[in-house]
């Protein structure tokens, strides 16, 4: 019985297979930093003096659920790619039957239903999803040339249909952030750079008809139109407490950093604790006013360095579906640190998402953690492989 | 493979390069404006309120100040919370979804609190998911559905989870859980399985205790508190005996009063945020139309509460406030000439108009202090935005901002300001429906009115002036209901059926998102409940907060009078004294472009000295929420003496404090001046005290010098007096100045014998003017005015004392140049006042008879024209008191009607050929042409007592600052005034003309010199020669109503006092009615003190010093 288990288990994981010597240990590192960072914002958030009134960051909590996501982080590192590969339909599947679910069994707060309830801390499936349909692509992708239309169609349904369902709980910036994967890993799976322009450019300008055709719901158009006038300073100004209300703030506090910030704990998002989701989606705000210009790109700089280097690694994979997921698990990295910093400067009209490492979140930390556990692991876990990609030349 | 990654490396290479540009954008390049942005949110401003000065009598005793006063506030978000009634209401109401008041918890508190505190958390759980619901005092059934899944959608539309939710926190609070055994309580349902078990039982298991303890505590707990909530309205002063017996339910009447007005307000808001404007903006039918069963899910309302939050908000649009509002926009600006100040008044009345309608008035007004002019409004609130907001048929925008209005017309926009023309072109429709059946003339008339309420820039405007605006109000109101229903019906599809009219889901969405703060929001807003609680009160709602949760008492300041007049909360000589106001609206509404420039200067980040001068000049001239101004009288007359400076203080957060952008602002706030009074409370107490209840008349025990009893008197005038009475000293200072009626009386509360005599009277019973320096009708002084025409003559005309002017004899024939027939002794036109004439009467005999012969003829013969007007003037007659120092046009409040008729001979600038023989003979007996105020009597008076006319003073000091008291020579010599004075010592003597009024000093303890006088003012009913006590039905219709007056000073050898008093509008002469009055008040207690008190120093006989005076010109 406990060899079959253990048999079992050793198809799944393995420890033998993590080549040490080409381990990613760079992007441990800088990703261990940037951990480290992000801890020591939310703890600084939890012990500033407007905490207790306004309550809201629990660095113990942060702290806890980081801790029960260090094993996934494990998990994701020792999983074996021949197991993955042939159960990436599996997570997929599991990861849509919980979207699915959520509507049913889902927890409603300010009138969306994202999250189911478990004992410790609240699961939000949409951001497992993104991990499911990394995994899902790279299966899809890995022996499909995308030559015919047929091709182009199946990853496209992939990503379609949890992008759907998250975006009716409704969650358009998470659904979305599935977009740029879709499209990198198309484009690494062999896809026309042509081709995906094309696609790209018809996506605008279906986006563009529909603006004009009056079907978008105004508020959202009201959301856009605040973005637009949030470039302008006293426009936003004067919206401040309304639309642009978190904008605003988001923009005050950035702005208040100058070159060299105003010290860990010392800024003034801290002080008043106004700034909404200041220690998730808004993180970056707060990390842009105590550490100024200089310390917030070198964050930056950092993030941009990691995923960097995530793709150097997976460019060298020769199986073509761990290069697949390493890829796209770089490209999940640098959607959301785009996205999240794009929104808190403005470049962005205003939709929550985390910022992966930084922010708080148990269903963020898990993903986050799962997914570097899994780039890490495969960009070292050299199997032997007779896949497509196994003889080519590069 | 690279090769791919290379393209993607770029991108990324480029997106980061993106985001540090921006960064440096945001951090680098704009740093300063979000840092002061930064700055500002955590920089606070307080403002702290001045007191307003107090004002003292002569004596330094308070009469007005500024007190901290409480009010006795409900806050229903505390009270839900808190108190088992308030936990047991929202249970109810959460249960059945309706609201349950609380009143009708009330009625089984403690079954309701058994009933719910023994439900499981898995009923609860039941419940959320549609099954049933039995807490003993409330059965909900489970819902009605085919399926399970269908009972759940069902569920989930009737919010049935988060309703679970609000229940189990409610019932946690009635159990009086801390958060920790909340949380003990929730690990226990979760982690042990424990959901089956009662909250009670849970609630043991947590404390340790029984489960029966817990209930009987709870039980007694809700007992308790009730009896508690009897206690405290017990200690409630109730203005009115109306409503429930019980103090304790008539409490709880008023806070569900107050919690229903909360639920209405959140239903506003709630609608607010959905529709994008107020609810009040639609009528009931248009209201209705609108499918609001979303908000009355979220309120947990019934269709019932539905309707009534419907009826009183589609009737709330045209009501006095909102008439109000458009007349304080449609005035000129007060300070310069800015934006639209400058339009015709007409201009600003349509504009006012029209901004009651435009969209975004709020806006508009934040940025500007006037409304936008008429010819720039087309978009309207409820149709501008009204299309994105509305599921179902496309929204018609062309219909929707096509013309409405008459202003809306072009060829009416190109056409210059003509005031009335343009505002009946406008309007004439309006007002033609407003007051249907009218002539042409009538609407110019109307349109003329309005015009004059836009031009008019002091004072508020007349309940009449508002009927009117309202009424036009109205009929926009309704002709803009017609077009929204229109549009409405063209989005329901047609036709415009209740509910038809359904808002978009994301709008819905929204309000619902908000829903909690919203209800959060409102429900910690207080209410008031009571006006100046007992200490008691305050002391139990403050000392046990969590027993008497959600009552707070709130300290306020407020003008406390602390010398009361007699049986009123009224300050003595409140008239005088005057009131507090809030500022007027149309200085609240004009001051918002300064508020709006006060908030830029606070969020500057750096402050140079002129800006921070700015602010403090800009706090200054800005009222604060609930400044009192003054309102009237000294109160306004000397506003800004006794208004303070209020306190402003900036409060720096850490990055101001580092960076040391800004010199924070301080200024302590600076109070307002005492201002100390020459009035004595008591003796203006005493005269307002005799003058509320001058009678009886004649006094009790009084006889004439023959024995008769007075039948002349008239009683009628002492149930319901008015009048006037001035104590003064020689030299000016008012001790007393009393009139009545001290407040207006209610026509309602009057019985129907008074109001049969009411309408007999020329109404000024019911009216409450000051009426010792007004003069609300025409006021001639009557025979008062004899002993100073007569002084003047001695002095300046050469009047010889012992001549004899005229026979005064109804044997002889009447001399004089208009002479009559009349079995009257008489002179010219002028009767005698006794009708058999005085016979042959020298000066002294003339004025103790006070015979009107003599004073006609001297009026006719010794008099000029010139002379009489002179000698009028020379006793202040036609000038100002005194009273209103320091006037520079600009201080209001105090009225001194100083001038004579205007239409008069002895008005300023008539012709002097005017005041001709028979002028004259009437002017001689201070009749008919001549207007003077009671002040003005009491001033010649002390001019005549002591030769030297005086500026009355009514105000002593301003702070530390003695307001200079002054005196004019009349150049009367001693020798003259002393024949005067001694003619006046006889007349409340025997033979006088006041001898019945027992006046002398054995009566009153000084000796009094005086003069009465009486002058006809208008035919009206009199009693029966005789028979003062004569029913109403036996008066003579066709009599006269006279003013009576007596006026003198004592002691009568030694001038320090005068006094005057007139009656008004009486049967009787005024020996028979104010000397009665006189001797009562010089009888009082206060009185007699004030002659007990010791002569100052230096003081002596007045008419000594003015010999002296005499001496050494």
């Amino acid at each position: 019985m406990i060899e079959a288990i253990r048999s079992t288990f050793g198809r799944i994981v393995s420890t033998g297979h993590v080549r040490w010597s080409e381990f990613a240990w760079p992007v441990l590192l800088i990703a261990a930093g940037l951990l480290a960072a992000g801890m020591t914002f939310v703890s600084v958030m939890a012990d500033s003096a407007s905490n207790p009134e306004l309550g809201g960051v629990d660095y113990e909590g942060h702290r806890q659920k980081l801790l029960v996501a260090l094993p996934v982080f494990f998990a994701g590192l020792f999983l074996r790619p021949s197991w993955l590969k042939r159960n990436a339909a599996l997570i997929y599947s599991a990861c849509v039957v919980l979207l699915v679910l959520v509507p049913f069994i889902g927890d409603e707060r300010n009138n969306a239903r994202r999250w189911i309830q478990l004992p410790k801390f609240d699961l939000q499936p949409s951001e497992l999803a993104k991990i499911g349909v990394i995994l899902m692509l790279a299966r899809v992708l890995h022996e499909n040339p995308l030559r015919t239309g047929r091709d182009w169609l199946k990853p496209m349904l992939v990503t379609a249909v949890p992008m759907l369902l998250v975006a009716a709980q409704p969650d358009l910036g998470t659904a979305l952030t599935m977009v740029p994967v879709l499209a990198g890993l198309l484009y690494l799976a062999g896809g026309s750079g042509r081709a995906l322009g094309v696609l790209g450019l018809t996506a605008v300008a279906a986006g563009f008809g529909i603006w004009q055709s009056g079907l978008v719901q105004s508020y959202q158009l009201e959301r856009i139109e605040t973005w637009v006038e949030s470039f302008d300073d006293r426009e936003l100004i004067e919206s401040r407490n309304g639309l642009g209300f978190h904008t605003y703030h988001a923009r005050t506090f950035t702005g208040n950093g100058g070159l060299y910030g105003r010290g860990l704990g010392e800024g003034v998002a801290n002080e008043t604790g106004l700034l909404p989701e200041r220690d998730s989606d808004s993180i970056i705000a707060v990390i842009g006013e105590e550490w100024g210009f200089a310390g917030t790109s070198l964050v930056i700089c950092l993030y941009g360095l990691m995923v960097g280097l995530l793709m150097f690694h997976a460019a060298g994979l020769r199986d073509r579906f761990s290069r697949l997921v390493v890829g796209g698990v770089a490209i999940y990295f640098a959607a959301h640190l785009f996205i999240n910093v794009s929104v808190n400067l403005g470049l962005l009209p205003m939709t929550g998402l985390t910022l992966p490492l930084f922010s708080t979140g148990g269903s963020s930390l898990l993903a986050t953690f799962l997914a570097l556990g899994l780039a890490l692991g495969l960009s070292s876990h050299h199997e032997r492989s007779l896949g497509g990609d196994a003889f080519r030349r590069y | 493979m690279l090769r791919r990654f290379l393209p993607l490396l770029a991108l990324l290479a480029l997106s980061v390069a993106t985001l540090l540009a921006r960064l440096w954008d945001i951090q680098v390049v704009q740093h300063d404006v979000w840092a002061t942005e930064a700055a500002n949110i955590v920089r606070s401003y307080g403002i702290e309120p001045y007191r307003r000065g107090a004002i003292l009598d002569r004596d330094g005793e308070v009469i007005v100040r500024d007190e901290k006063r409480y009010v006795l506030e409900f806050i229903w978000r505390d009270f839900r919370r808190g108190h088992p009634l308030g936990q047991l209401a929202m249970l109810r109401s959460l249960a059945l979804a309706r609201p349950v008041g609380l009143d009708e918890a009330r009625r089984s508190p403690v079954r309701a609190a058994r009933g719910y505190t023994l439900l499981s958390p898995d009923d609860l759980e039941r419940f959320s998911l549609g099954g049933e619901l039995d807490a003993d005092v409330d059965y909900v059934p489970a819902m009605a559905a085919e399926s399970e899944s269908g009972r759940r959608e069902g569920a989930r539309s009737a919010r049935r989870r988060s309703r679970a939710g609000d229940m189990r926190f409610y019932i946690q609070r009635l159990l009086e859980l801390t958060p920790r055994e909340v949380k003990e309580l929730g690990e226990l349902v979760e982690e042990e399985d424990c959901g089956d078990l009662s909250f009670v039982q849970l609630a043991g298991l947590i404390k340790d205790e029984s489960t029966q303890d817990i209930l009987r505590r709870v039980e007694r707990d809700v007992e308790v508190r009730d009896e508690q909530l009897t206690r405290l309205a017990q200690l409630v002063e109730w203005e009115s005996t109306e409503g429930p017996a019980g103090e304790g339910d008539r409490l709880v009447e008023l806070i569900e009063e107050r919690r229903r007005a909360v639920d209405d307000e959140t239903a506003d808001a709630l609608f607010r945020i959905a529709l994008g404007f107020s609810p009040v903006r639609l009528n009931e039918a248009n209201l209705e139309a609108i499918d609001l069963s979303w908000l009355r899910s979220a309120l947990d309302w019934d269709r019932t509460r539905m309707g009534e939050w419907r009826r009183s908000r589609g009737t709330a649009f045209v009501n006095s406030t909102r008439a109000g509002f458009v007349i304080a926009r449609s005035k000129p600006l007060r300070e310069g000439v800015r934006d639209l100040g400058d339009q015709a008044a007409g201009d600003r009345f349509i504009s006012a108009l029209a901004h009651s309608f435009r969209a975004d008035p709020s806006g508009w007004e934040a940025r500007h202090p006037m409304p936008e002019d008429w010819r720039q409004v087309d978009r309207f609130q409820v149709l501008d935005g009204l299309a994105g907001r509305l599921a179902g048929a496309p929204f018609d925008e062309a219909q929707a901002q096509a013309g409405i209005f008459s202003f809306q017309d072009e060829r009416l926009r190109d056409l210059g300001s003509r005031d009335e023309p343009m505002l009946l072109a406008l309007l004439g429709d309006l007002l033609a429906a407003a007051r249907p059946g009218e002539s042409p003339e009538v609407y110019a008339a109307l349109a003329g009115e309005l015009v004059g309420l836009a031009r008019n820039v002091r004072g508020e405007w007349q309940a009449e002036d508002a009927e009117l605006v309202e009424a036009l109000l109205g009929l926009m109101h309704d002709r803009f209901q017609r077009r929204v229903a229109e549009v409405l019906a063209s989005s329901a599809g047609g036709t415009l059926e209740p509910g038809s009219v359904r808002v978009a889901a994301p709008w819905i969405e929204r309000a619902l998102e908000t829903r909690r703060y919203v209800v959060r929001d409102r429900g910690a807003r207080p209410k008031k409940v009571g006006q100046d609680p007992s200490i008691d009160l305050v002391l139990l709602v403050t000392r046990y907060r969590e027993e008497f949760a959600g009552f707070r008492a709130r300290a306020q300041t407020s003008r406390v009078a602390v010398a009361t007049t007699v049986d009123s909360e009224q300050p003595v000589a409140s008239k005088l004294i005057g009131k507090v106001r809030s500022p007027f609206l149309v200085d609240v509404l004009q001051q918002r472009a300064k508020a709006e420039r006060l908030i830029d200067l606070q969020r500057k980040r750096r402050l140079p000295e002129e800006d921070a001068a700015e602010i403090l000049a800009l706090v200054d001239s800005t009222r604060r929420a609930g400044e009192t101004v003054g309102g009237s009288g000294l109160e306004a007359w000397l506003d800004r003496e006794l208004s303070g400076k209020s306190g402003y203080h900036e409060i720096q957060g850490l990055q101001d404090r580092v960076e040391g952008n800004r010199t924070p602002i301080y200024r302590g706030a600076q109070d307002g001046l005492d201002v100390t009074l020459t009035l004595d409370i008591d003796l203006q107490r005493a005269a307002e005290a005799t003058l509320l209840d001058p009678g009886p008349f004649p006094p009790e025990g009084h006889t004439n010098l023959d024995g008769s009893t007075d039948l002349r008197c008239d009683e009628r005038w002492s149930e319901s007096p008015v009048g006037a009475l001035v104590l003064a000293t020689v030299e000016g200072d008012v001790l007393a100045a009393a009139s009545v009626p001290i407040a207006p009386v209610d026509r309602e509360g009057l019985s129907g014998a008074a109001l049969a005599w009411l309408a007999l009277t020329d109404g000024e019973a019911l009216k409450a003017p000051d009426r010792t320096l007004t003069r609300p009708k025409a006021q001639p002084p009557g025979s008062v005015v004899k002993p100073l025409l007569a002084a003047y003559a001695l002095q300046h005309l050469g009047l010889d004392p012992n001549e004899v002017l005229q026979v005064c004899d109804d044997d002889l024939p009447r001399g004089g140049t208009s002479p009559k027939k009349s079995s009257f002794a008489g002179y010219g036109q002028i009767n005698c006042n006794y009708q058999y004439g005085h016979q042959e009467v020298d000066l002294h005999r003339a004025l103790q008879k006070s015979c009107n012969v003599y004073f006609a003829a001297l009026g006719e013969r010794v008099y000029g024209p010139a002379s009489m007007r002179d000698a009028y003037r020379s006793f202040g007659f036609g000038e100002p008191t005194g009273i209103r120092f320091d006037d520079d046009g600009l201080r209001s409040g105090l009225v001194d009607s100083y001038r004579m008729n205007p239409s008069g001979p002895l008005a300023a600038g008539a012709p002097v050929e005017g005041v001709n023989e028979v002028v004259r003979q009437f002017l001689g007996n201070g009749l008919a042409h001549a207007d003077v105020n009671v002040m003005q009597v009491a001033r010649a008076y002390a001019g005549l007592a002591t030769g030297a006319l005086p500026r009355m003073r009514l105000v002593r000091r301003v702070g530390d600052l003695e307001v200079p008291s002054e005196r004019l020579d009349l150049g009367i010599s001693s020798e003259h005034l002393a024949t005067i004075h001694e003619a006046l010592g006889s007349v409340v003597r025997k033979y006088g003309s006041a001898q019945d009024a027992w006046l002398t000093p054995d009566r009153i303890g000084f000796k009094l010199a005086a003069k009465t006088g009486s002058a006809d003012y208008r035919e009206g009913a009199v009693p029966p020669s005789g028979v003062p006590w004569a029913p109403i039905e036996d008066y003579n219709e066709k009599g006269m109503r006279k003013h009576t007056w007596l006026a003198g000073w004592f002691p009568a050898e030694e001038p320090r006092f005068v006094i005057t008093v007139y009656v008004h509008d009486t049967s009787a002469t005024a020996s028979h009615s104010a000397a009665y009055v006189a001797r009562k008040f010089l009888l009082t207690d206060a009185v007699q003190d004030l002659m007990a008190e010791p002569v100052p120093s230096g003081q002596g006989s007045a008419v000594e010093a003015s010999a002296k005076r005499g001496r050494d010109r």
